[in-house]
């Protein structure tokens, strides 16, 4: 297991090569000039080729790549356009509170989603998972900000039981940082979990016509023995790999929960060099998401292969 | 098979009627936007500025006096045409090199498949923002920063139902046959891919309108004074405590835009492709 | 070990007293289905997989369940158990079991007897398994959800059962999970799950058809033994008629959701009655080289379940009916049925039927004996 997880890490560093590569080619395949577009279209030609200079934009592109890569591996991810300040430091800062809500968020997207989406395979074309069904569709219809809108008006401005904005580290205070991070966490959770609730449906759905659970009724187990041992354990495993692959999209709704509540994690920091077209910094925040999606996503594998006895670590 | 396409299943199907109603409702509101809206979207009154609903502006008025059920009409045209135009142009971008990869297979299949999962490790989303910040906010770019952003997952998904599709026996016959891979490609595997693009393009086409909206709310949609959704519910927002209404008509109408092609992907999916949530990524 | 496949004269002799039909103490009835009748509401229509079944059975008795795929053999045997899978239903008929109607019991009556009483095994033992749990897990399960009991009884009594079902080293075994097992370890722990607590009755549905030809051979002995030593009986569903001939007392052919013939298997299989009872032997290529058949391929296909044929559902495949010139009766009238405790056919013209048997000889066994 072990060396199976050492194999797996292994991996990962011609993966985030790639991605540098992938990331890299998507910025010289899109039209336009960073930094002409970041000084907008009044700006000096000559102040524009000196930056441009600076930043090294003026050498060749695989200058520029192996730069870029080889700053990667001295774990600098290179200088703020807008602040002039080097990327690394800032990002780092912002990290744990982006953990903290991606954590929480996926906490609440399984606390919801595999409940109800188990509940209506069970109970599959009755009454109950039709509600459930048509309520997971509403809920991966309804965009995730109005989502956040309505949490915000209802929890902290109607009841006043929760606060609207902000954050506080776990570190510093663990009470108001939990307090601070359930209407976060709930709408990112809410916004989510119908993808997971509609996957472990169609999972249960398609484990509960295994054979072996036919004979499981047919060796007279109780119920409760069929439905835990049989159809959840078994249910569990395509879920925890589709669980893996929807983390883009959980990814993706941290960016807006991020901005909508204030916090102040990673995903407010692209948005703010998305909006002053910092593009080394966006590089660098992409970068960051994507190779949280990838160790996020080897966690799944493990967790899944730690469930199914049929999988070897080799 | 498309031909077969069974419109009386479809409509059977309860999740069909509905989402065939959803989406022809919205359909024809962006077609018929000019015809239907009460007021051009634009016109000003500065003298019912954030005015609530009213007798003749049921949804209420705007920062600048503009009737908001006009201007929600009017978004439908920009909303539905970059969530139609993103899913085509992701589409070509995706499906044609992944219908070689997966029609060549071998090699090429592999290094596609690894060059494809390498961009699937970025979130959509996270994809248009990049893009977005490099090209500047506009329909046009919107539509094609959502349009790359989707084009490894639907590159995923048709490229494994080609390769499903070329092990088929009649498709290794006709190759025996003589057949030259366009023609191949053209007669046995596009026929057996077609059903599972457009189930995977209608459901696409509502998570591109949901992203729209996405995108308008981080401030990086279609830009005032052009009306989406998006850009509307972004509008709303800023006013959000001396008019909460304005979001209202805007959220509506992305939920049932949304919830239409959701439930019509659905229904396609049960129709013609019983097993496809597997590839749902 | 046997010298063919079909050594039924050769172990007559040397067969339990369990069998013995001479033997009235062991002649008590376990089993006794009545017209039973099962449908599946299709979107083409309504299918009777199972359409007017009537058989008995008794203890310590191996009966041989015979017929093509789409017969409704397998249906029966999930009737039994009252685990039909959905579209479908029992719609009628009554299951005696020790007295009782299995049909009138409550779900959690039902429950009890599944498993304590009446057993399953199946086909594909690997997919008959929980693939996440040990051999241990699933066997001891079945004693706790049944009769509780402390984990040690319970390891030990799986223990005792996998030793009794010839499994080498069950030690290493109880600890494994199915798909670490081969396919015929994987059958022994199916059947040591099925038996643990002892039923009268196990439903073997086609348990040896996936297997090598040796490990069928062991199962079926296994099969026959714990027959002879629990004194269980066990109902055969196969389509393969060796298999049958050589583990079982009798046997039932089923076609079109009907039993067609019934009787001792020595005596259905040197004269078979019913005209698709001789087209199914005569399939069996003979052993020791003996002559080429010379009975006709069944023609046809098997027929729509949506709409079974009218009067003899076997009419218009039937061979006899032809050379009979096509007499209306076949069409028309269903053929009568007999009790369990003769050798009956449902043809209406068995005696022509067996005639034709006797002109031509293709009994596989007499050639071999021969």
């Amino acid at each position: 297991m072990l060396r199976y997880a050492a194999n797996r890490i292994a991996l990962l560093v011609p993966l985030v090569i790639g991605l540098s590569l992938v990331l890299f080619i998507y910025i010289q395949l899109i039209p336009g000039d960073p930094v002409a577009g970041m000084l907008g279209p009044t700006a000096d030609p000559a102040l524009v080729a000196r930056i441009r200079h600076e930043l090294g934009l003026d050498q060749p592109i695989l200058v520029q790549y192996l730069h870029w890569v080889q700053g990667l591996s001295r774990g600098d991810l290179g200088i703020s356009f807008s602040s002039r300040f080097p990327i690394t430091p800032i990002l780092i800062a912002r990290i744990p509170a982006t953990l903290q809500l991606t954590m929480t968020g996926m906490l609440v997207v399984i606390l919801i989603g595999a409940p109800f989406g188990f509940i209506a395979g069970l109970f599959k074309d009755t009454w109950i998972d039709r509600l459930l069904s048509i309520g997971a569709l509403v809920g991966l219809s309804s965009p995730i900000f109005w989502l956040g809108t309505v949490m915000i008006l209802v929890f902290a401005v109607q009841l006043r039981w929760l606060p609207s904005l902000g954050y506080v580290a776990f570190m510093d205070d663990p009470l108001a940082s939990i307090r601070f991070s359930i209407l976060p966490s709930i709408t990112l959770g809410l916004a989510l979990a119908p993808y997971l609730a509609r996957m472990t449906r169609a999972a249960t759905i398609e484990v509960q016509q295994e054979q072996f659970v036919a004979l499981a009724h047919a060796k007279g187990l109780k119920r409760a023995t069929i439905i835990a041992r049989y159809s959840a354990r078994n249910a569990v495993l395509p879920i925890v790999i589709v669980l893996g692959l929807q983390l883009g999209r959980l990814l993706g709704g941290q960016v807006i929960v991020e901005v909508l509540f204030a916090w102040p994690g990673v995903g407010r920091l692209l948005i703010g060099g998305v909006i002053e077209r910092d593009y080394f910094m966006v590089q660098a925040v992409v970068l960051i998401f994507a190779v949280i999606y990838v160790i996020l996503n080897l966690l799944a594998e493990m967790i899944h292969g730690w469930l199914d006895p049929r999988i070897r670590f080799t | 098979m498309i031909r077969s396409l069974d419109w009386r299943s479809l409509v059977r199907n309860g999740n069909g009627t509905a989402g065939l109603i959803f989406v022809a409702g919205v359909v024809l509101t962006a077609v018929l936007a000019g015809a239907i809206a009460p007021y051009p979207p634009t016109m000003m009154n500065l003298e019912s500025t954030f005015a609530g609903p009213e007798f003749g502006h049921i949804l209420g008025s705007d920062e600048f006096g503009r009737d908001v059920l006009s201007r929600v009409i009017d978004g439908a045209r920009a909303s539905l045409a970059i969530g139609v135009s993103a899913v085509v142009i992701g589409m070509v971008l995706g499906g044609l090199p992944a219908l070689f990869a997966g029609y060549l297979g071998g090699v090429v299949d592999l290094i596609f498949t690894r060059i494809v999962d390498i961009f699937m490790a970025i979130p959509a989303l996270l994809v248009a923002l990049g893009i977005l910040a490099l090209v500047g906010p506009s329909g046009p770019t919107v539509a094609l920063a959502i349009a790359i952003a989707y084009a490894p997952t639907f590159a995923r998904v048709i490229r494994s139902a080609v390769s499903s599709a070329r092990v088929q026996a009649y498709v290794e016959a006709s190759v025996g046959m003589g057949a030259s891979t366009f023609r191949v490609l053209m007669t046995e595997i596009l026929p057996n891919v077609l059903p599972i693009v457009i189930v995977q393009a209608t459901s696409a086409i509502a998570w591109a309108i949901l992203d729209e909206a996405n995108l308008g709310f981080l401030g990086v949609g279609v830009q005032p004074p052009n009306a989406s959704w998006g850009s509307l519910l972004i509008e709303g927002r800023q006013y959000f405590f001396q008019a909460p209404w304005l979001p209202i008509g805007a959220g509506l109408a992305v939920l049932i835009a949304v919830l239409g092609f959701n439930l019509l992907g659905d229904a396609l999916r049960d129709v013609l492709d019983p097993r496809a949530w597997q590839r749902e990524i | 070990m046997r010298s063919g496949m079909y050594s039924i004269p050769a172990r007559g002799s040397e067969r339990s007293r369990f069998l013995n039909a001479s033997n009235p103490i062991s002649r008590h009835q376990l089993l006794g289905v009545k017209d039973l009748r099962v449908s599946f509401a299709m979107r083409k229509g309504v299918v009777n997989a199972v359409d007017g079944v009537s058989m008995s059975m008794r203890t310590a008795e191996i009966v041989g369940l015979v017929g093509e795929s789409g017969s409704g053999k397998s249906t029966l045997g999930m009737a039994i158990l009252r685990l039909v899978p959905a579209p479908g239903r029992v719609v009628g008929g009554e299951i005696q079991f020790l007295g009782r109607d299995l049909l009138k019991l409550s779900i959690k009556e039902m429950r009890a007897i599944r498993g304590r009483d009446i057993a399953l095994i199946v086909q594909d033992a690997l997919a008959a398994m929980n693939p996440v749990t040990t051999v241990a897990e699933q066997i001891g399960e079945v004693v706790r959800d049944h009769q509780g009991g402390r984990a040690r009884e319970v390891w030990e009594r799986s223990l005792a059962m996998l030793k009794r079902v010839d499994i080498p080293r069950p030690k290493l075994t109880l600890k494994k999970h199915a798909h670490e097992l081969s396919g015929g370890m994987q059958q022994r722990v199916a059947i040591a799950g099925a038996l643990i607590l002892g039923p009268k009755l196990l439903i073997a549905d086609e348990p040896t058809t996936a297997l090598d030809v040796t490990v069928q051979a062991q199962i079926l002995d296994l099969l026959r033994s714990i027959r002879d030593t629990s004194g269980a009986a066990v109902l055969f569903i196969s389509h393969d008629l060796a298999t049958v001939a050589e583990l079982c007392d009798r046997i039932l052919v089923m076609y079109a959701g009907r039993i067609v013939e019934s009787g001792p298997t020595v005596a259905v299989f040197e004269k078979p009655l019913h005209p698709y009872t001789q087209a199914l032997l005569s399939a069996i290529p003979p052993l020791g080289g003996g002559a080429p058949p010379r009975f006709e391929a069944l023609g046809g296909s098997p027929p729509d379940p949506a709409r079974w044929p009218t009067g003899c559902r076997f009419h218009p495949r039937c061979p006899l009916r032809i050379a009979l010139g096509s007499p209306a009766a076949c069409a028309e009238a269903e053929p009568p049925e007999g009790s369990d405790d003769s050798h009956w056919a449902a043809c209406h013209f068995q005696d022509q039927s067996s005639a034709r048997w006797q002109i031509r000889p293709r009994n596989p066994r007499s050639t071999q004996q021969g």
